[in-house]
């Protein structure tokens, strides 16, 4: 028997459904273990067929993706969050910082090209807020990633079939990358930089803020081992993630002045100037905007926050 | 079985939906497409970092990324007044004619392939790429390989395939080993050998469509990058062509704000793109690119795209959409094959710093004209953004398209035909929702048709 797999899309890119596509002909192999009853991106929707496994992509922005949600819920054994957005809010979590109107405003109005200044008429009432889908259903699975490595939505499938020999491995980053971490006199602190010249040498020795240390791996550090410095798009370690006290901001800061004689309060005001920037994937996410260490809305302007 | 209900529903929110207003005899006035959601990525960059927009816009679309990654990264090259070298010049369209032969590929024959191949009347829901494996299981995975190598390519040169990270201001942050050179040189060779093979196949699934052709023809100018009468991707003038055939005038990509702007449409929250002058309704994207160009730079494509025009120039059909993207998918894959037949090379970039100003790229996504315009403070921290997305630019095509194929059924009470080919025409302009309110959608499910403005019925399909 054929296990069934069901997928839904909410607010999200579809990114998270083209890495299950970039299996390639791995994916011919996955058809053979599992079906899918319902992938809307490639099927025509037919309501929500009951599946043992329900990738969910995406965060809760309308009405109708909470309403989609709970009945992936219903009709779902498993429910995976599939991909960052779902797990964390994501990118679209950024919304969370403003109340709508100031996001249709801008749209509609507040731009060069724009000639109205009136958000569309009869266009369907948004959320509140943006946030992800454990905050709404009971979820069995996190697989964060902006997207995903296929290798791993493999695995994570394989996983959830109980099948021999498939782990999900709980390291950061940094456990594949290929860089080393070399202690260096000297060193700028590089605001705003995403590269930096050696090739092999760790970012943070560098003083570019990489937050491979800090985020955990479902990349396969593609990013960092091709020349550009973690943005943290998969959302926290598990360190991170499990111990309240833990935050990317005070870790990195930490390991980069160890690393560098660059002082550690430097690197901390900058974090927290550029709050959006560093904590754009997963600031949404209640794991980590309730750390008592993180000021997101105060670093990210109070003023223009909700609630 | 198909299930198919013809019955006032419950509006459902997220789903995109189409309204046809309908006259008192039955013919149709006007098709409209709405789309229900809306992220507001132009908010939402505000305050960030400028060196991460080229990571951080790729996020809009995940089908699409690796154009949002160069809109941005050229955006911002263009506003430091920074040049790449040759080898990152040729390394990034390297990846990014991998990312048309994906993106065009899964257009044509993963999206459209199951109407193309099965026809507008097969049931809707054997209507898929999963039934077309079945169906035809080698031609299909020869579809899917050339999606694979494309998306391969993309993640080699990019570093990734979804979500691309590699083109940093400056140039590229790294470059592909000898042998993944050597490599991606054959698999260019593999998918001109596929698409020689494809062509008879897609040519007579297009014959047969001829009967709706005229229906989809959009009376409208076409809009394109265009380096004097050549193709190109980005870092060319945009001409208008209007619909006789004539260029109207031509224009910097800095300038666009002069020349275009958008509407709020109703019930939706897609913004509709005209030109400024005269307030009119153009169309992007494939079509517009082969209207607009004469040649590409490679001889199989330029042979292909004599022979295109001479069928009739400009194109206006809808249906058009589909053989103008398997003329570039050949122009993407002699492309991948020059380019990486050179070493790679090592000088891969060239000095920049973030700071004030202001910064703006245009594009050609798969899709069409893409525009990403920031603004940043002393930081070099954006204090604004403006985003104009292919699927925007045709909006009031894809509305003008579906009334015409919406005709030839409207009143013929086949509302599974009606709905397969409003789809139909709509996937013709292979449509990103997603990009298009930088939000998520969905393929509409719902029509509504209306007359003298009261709703008089909604036809949905698989809705709970």
């Amino acid at each position: 028997m054929k296990a069934k797999v069901s997928t839904e899309w909410l607010s999200g890119c579809s990114g998270c459904h083209v890495a299950v596509v970039d299996l390639h002909e791995k994916l011919l192999n996955l058809v053979d273990s599992i079906e899918f009853v319902r992938i809307p991106v490639l099927m025509d929707e037919k309501g929500y067929p009951k599946a043992d496994i329900g990738l969910v992509e995406g965060a809760i922005r309308s009405e109708h993706d909470r309403h989609c949600a709970e009945q992936m819920r219903k009709s779902c054994d498993k429910i995976v969050a599939f991909g960052t957005c779902a797990s964390y809010g994501g990118v679209s979590g950024l919304g969370w910082l403003y109340r709508d109107d100031a996001i249709l405003n801008k749209v509609y109005g507040g731009l060069p090209t724009t000639t109205e200044t009136q958000k569309p008429q009869g266009a369907p009432e948004l959320e509140q807020s943006v946030i992800p889908i454990d905050e709404v259903i009971d979820v069995d699975v996190h697989l964060p990633g902006c997207p995903p490595h296929p290798y791993y939505i493999a695995q994570a499938i394989k996983v959830l079939l109980g099948q021999d020999g498939a782990v999900m491995p709980a390291g950061t980053v940094c456990s594949q990358c290929n860089r080393k971490m070399e202690k260096r006199t000297g060193v700028k602190l590089q605001r705003g930089a995403v590269a930096a010249p050696e090739k092999d040498v760790c970012f943070l020795s560098q003083g570019v803020v990489c937050l491979g240390s800090v985020t955990l791996d479902r990349c396969r550090a593609q990013c960092t081992n091709r020349g550009v410095a973690c943005a943290g798009c998969t959302g926290p370690s598990v360190a991170v993630a499990m111990e309240p006290q833990l935050d990317i901001r005070s870790m990195v800061a930490k390991r980069m002045s160890m690393l560098t004689d660059i002082d550690q309060q430097e690197i901390l005001d900058y974090m927290a100037k550029e709050a959006r920037t560093f904590y754009s994937y997963a600031l949404s996410s209640p794991v980590i905007y309730k750390k008592p260490t993180v000021e997101i809305r105060e670093w990210a302007g109070e003023k223009q926050a909700a609630n | 079985m198909a299930k198919l209900v013809i019955d006032p529903v419950t509006r459902i929110e997220g789903h995109a939906r189409i309204t046809l207003d309908i006259d008192d005899s039955g013919k149709v006035e006007k098709g409209h497409l709405q789309v229900l959601e809306i992220r507001g990525f132009e908010k939402l960059l505000e305050g960030m970092e400028l060196f991460k927009m080229p990571l951080i816009t790729a996020r809009i679309c995940g089908v699409c990324p690796a154009a949002h990654h160069m809109a941005s990264v050229t955006a911002i090259e263009n506003g430091l007044g920074v040049k790449i070298t040759d080898t990152a010049k040729r390394l990034r369209e390297l990846m990014y004619m991998g990312h048309i032969l994906h993106s065009h590929a899964l257009s044509n024959f993963v999206l459209t392939g199951p109407d193309l191949l099965q026809g507008l009347d097969a049931p809707h829901d054997q209507r898929n790429v999963f039934q077309l494996l079945k169906l035809q299981p080698e031609a299909v995975k020869k579809m899917l390989r050339l999606r694979s190598i494309g998306q391969r390519i993309v993640e080699i040169v990019g570093g990734r395939g979804v979500h691309p990270v590699t083109s940093i201001p400056g140039g590229l942050a790294s470059a592909p080993s000898a042998e993944e050179m050597s490599n991606m040189t054959e698999w260019g060779g593999e998918a001109l050998g596929i698409l020689d093979e494809l062509y008879p196949t897609v040519k007579g699934a297009l014959e047969k469509l001829q009967g709706v052709r005229e229906s989809m023809n959009i009376p409208y100018p076409s809009l394109a990058l265009t380096d004097n009468g050549t193709v190109s991707f980005f870092q060319a003038p945009l001409a208008v062509m209007d619909p006789t055939g004539k260029i109207e005038k031509t224009f910097d990509g800095g300038e666009y704000e002069k020349h275009l702007n958008e509407h709020s449409m109703e019930g939706s929250y897609m913004k509709s793109v005209r030109l400024r002058d005269g307030d009119r309704s153009f169309f992007v994207g494939p079509l517009a690119r082969l209207n607009i160009n004469h040649a590409f730079s490679t001889g199989k494509a330029d042979g292909l795209l004599s022979e295109y025009r001479a069928a009739g120039h400009p194109r206006k059909s809808a249906l058009d959409y589909v053989e103008a993207r398997f003329v570039e998918m050949v122009y993407a894959a002699e492309k991948i094959q020059e380019l990486a037949a050179k070493p790679a090379g090592e000088d891969l970039l060239v000095k920049a710093e973030p700071g004030p100003g202001r910064f703006v790229g245009v594009v050609e996504a798969p899709r069409g004209i893409l525009v990403h315009e920031y603004q940043t403070d002393d930081d070099g921290v954006l204090t604004s953004a403006n985003l104009i997305v292919a699927t925007q630019n045709n909006y009031d095509a894809i509305d003008h398209s579906i009334a015409g194929i919406a005709g030839n059924y409207a009143g013929s009470g086949q509302d599974e035909l009606l709905m397969s080919s409003v789809e139909f025409s709509l996937r013709c302009f292979d449509p990103c929702l997603a990009c298009a309110t930088h939000s998520a959608g969905r393929m509409p499910m719902e029509i509504e048709v209306r007359r003298n403005g009261e709703t008089v019925r909604t036809i949905a399909r698989g809705v709970e």
